[in-house]
């Protein structure tokens, strides 16, 4: 234990687990128990020397483990004592490194999950899946390599009321959908970013160019922080969040697609159009981008009358049709269809908090 | 310790697993100047460090990376990995690498990683040992020089034995190139010290008590003075001291029997 405390860098604050696995994981093979400073397909060299031959059955068991991986398997959505011996043997490290974040209580239980009062579990949460993540905060990043080495990957991005980055105020950068799953996704983010692809210059644009309501979608975030830390009801808590996700998803559904700069607004997962309706009502904001998801935020806020609507008609020149008042937002919400009742269904559901139908801005005659 | 025993730790220390290191003058004025280097950020630099057999290259380079581990990245080669690029190995120590790319040049990423962190000197000791066929010389070349001059963020500290890569490390005649000699001579007056030194090492390494002295007036001077040949006759000497019942035999050393001869009659009765 005192030789890998000699060389693993402590968990940073706010990293996510599965971030600070990937670092110990590199840890571990850079400086392998047995000594070897090498390794080969996550085996190393030393203990392959072990055997007298290697043998068929050797390098068949060696591919075996180099595939044994469950990409699957989110840590970050809490530990279990068998994940954590499961990966514990497959990279030789003691399993005491990993107990103490058996404990440790999730992100999601802490602000990401209203609990629907009759809906699936999966309904109420705000944490994008892992097969979906895709937001990053470069200067995160930046200063997870300088200070260990090795990118960090901070945990509060996979919540999809959280577009900005709640230390920088910066907006989230996005990488491109195939890397969510890679093990390696810290440094998966790093390379996106210096590959300088077309979505990172074009999210730098974005942000310069639509400074105004950016600001104001920060407001809501930071508002909503401060709401669900101020809050100690759990129930309370959970009935707030749920209001807010609901109106989130409501401006994030394929009516609303106007009000977004279309090719920002998805990142994965194919076309809306494809999914049924109560299927893109919850999945689609989760699927969003971190852009998609700050004028989403704005929209809300502009609901929510968080935001001054003086403020949000200020002059832009990027997006010029986004609507700029709650009553716009309103209009738009279509007569005939399903979300229409299904966003007043799911808003009495939540009504318990310190929210309310009657409590939002320029709301529907006699909804 | 019955004969079976001293024959174990005999063949242990003839066939140098000892692990005994002297340090000369010459390694550590190597060390020195690297560190200054090192300490300095000195990049896109080109730096080739040699030395006879023994006279501790691979050791200096060691000690600095084990000394600047934030600034020094050794890299090691390993067989089942020649596929791999310079850069690929560059990205494999730092663990940024995927198995899927492959990279000629220094990615952008890469650079910035370096500027970040620090790690900008890569030190490739026994260069040799990434070369298979002939065009593979070409091809480190390139390698080495891009990663040196392509956007001037590394310092590669090369060692190697390879006169090939020698003539063609000192054709490449860069500016920034820079060749570090390390000095493997012993001197005569420090000859005796090293080998009490040698017999303690070894003495606590086996729990023996074998004890140096008046080898050096019974010896032929064969060799050269250089570290290899010294180390080779003190292992010798220990060797020979640890078989008693057998060191009638070995008597010969006095009718002036060459270090050459001595070692090979060693053998014959060691590994018998």
């Amino acid at each position: 234990m005192s030789f890998y405390k000699s060389f693993i860098s402590e968990r940073c604050e706010g990293e996510s687990i599965s971030s600070w696995m990937f670092r110990l994981q590199c840890s571990a093979r850079r400086h392998p128990y047995v000594g070897e400073v090498e390794s080969c397909r996550g085996r190393s060299i030393a203990s392959s020397r072990q055997d007298p031959i290697l043998s068929v059955e050797t390098l068949s068991q060696t591919e075996a483990n180099s595939t044994e991986t469950n990409l699957l398997q989110d840590y970050d959505q809490g530990l279990t004592p068998a994940m954590a011996q499961a990966f514990a043997e497959r990279n030789h490290i003691p399993v005491s490194l990993l107990t103490p974040l058996c404990v440790d209580k999730p992100f999601d239980d802490l602000y990401g999950h209203a609990k629907h009062p009759k809906g699936a579990p999966w309904v109420g949460t705000a944490i994008i899946p892992l097969h979906h993540r895709c937001s990053y905060c470069y200067q995160c990043v930046e200063e997870g390599v300088k200070a260990t080495g090795l990118p960090v990957v901070q945990s509060c991005w996979r919540h999809v009321l959280m577009p900005f980055c709640s230390r920088h105020q910066t907006l989230l950068y996005d990488v491109s959908g195939k890397l969510s799953l890679n093990e390696d996704f810290p440094a998966a983010v790093f390379k996106f970013h210096w590959n300088r692809t077309f979505a990172v210059t074009r999210i730098d644009e974005h942000t310069r160019s639509d400074i105004t309501r950016l600001r104001g979608a920060i407001r809501v975030q930071q508002r909503l922080i401060d709401l669900w830390d101020g809050t100690s009801d759990d129930f309370q808590r959970s009935a707030n969040l749920g209001f807010v996700l609901t109106l989130f998803r409501m401006v994030l559904q394929p009516t609303y697609e106007w009000a977004y700069s279309k090719k920002e607004m998805f990142n994965k997962g194919g076309q809306p159009s494809v999914l049924g309706f109560y299927s893109a009502f919850y999945k689609l904001p989760l699927r969003a981008t971190a852009v998609a998801r700050a004028r989403a935020l704005f929209l809300v806020g502009l609901i929510l009358g968080w935001i001054d609507e003086d403020e949000a008609k200020a002059p832009e020149f990027w997006d010029a049709f986004a609507p700029n008042c709650a009553s716009v937002i309103w209009a738009h919400l279509p007569y005939h269809g399903p979300l229409r009742s299904w966003v007043r269904r799911e808003l009495d559901l939540y009504k318990l908090g310190i929210f309310s139908r009657e409590s939002l801005r320029d709301t529907l005659f006699g909804w | 310790m019955d004969v079976e025993q001293s024959l174990v730790a005999a063949r242990t220390v003839l066939e140098g697993l000892h692990g005994f290191q002297y340090r000369l003058p010459g390694q550590d004025e190597v060390y020195e100047q690297l560190a200054v280097k090192v300490q300095q950020g000195l990049v896109g630099e080109m730096i080739l460090v040699n030395g006879a057999p023994g006279s501790g290259v691979t050791s200096c380079l060691e000690n600095l990376a084990r000394s600047y581990p934030r600034q020094c990245i050794m890299l090691q080669s390993n067989l089942y990995h020649r596929d791999m690029t310079l850069t690929d190995r560059v990205c494999d120590a730092i663990s940024m690498h995927c198995e899927s790319e492959s990279y000629k040049e220094p990615p952008a990423w890469l650079i910035e990683h370096a500027k970040l962190t620090g790690l900008k000197f890569l030190i490739l000791d026994d260069l040799d040992e990434y070369i298979v066929c002939a065009k593979d010389i070409d091809r480190i070349m390139y390698e080495v020089s891009a990663l040196v001059g392509w956007r001037g963020a590394f310092t590669v500290i090369v060692s190697t034995r390879s006169m090939k890569l020698i003539r063609r490390f000192i054709k490449y005649n860069s500016p920034k190139q820079r060749d570090f000699w390390v000095d493997g001579i012993v001197s005569l007056d420090k000859l005796d010290a090293m080998g009490a030194e040698f017999f303690h090492w070894n003495n606590q390494l086996l729990k023996l008590n074998i004890r140096w002295g008046g080898e050096l007036q019974k010896i032929k001077y064969d060799f050269d003075f250089q570290i290899d040949s010294v180390m080779k006759f003190f292992e010798l000497s220990y060797a020979t001291k640890m078989i008693p019942t057998l060191k009638s035999e070995l008597y010969s050393i006095r009718d002036g029997l060459s270090s050459e001869a001595l070692h090979y009659e060693l053998l014959q009765i060691l590994y018998q």
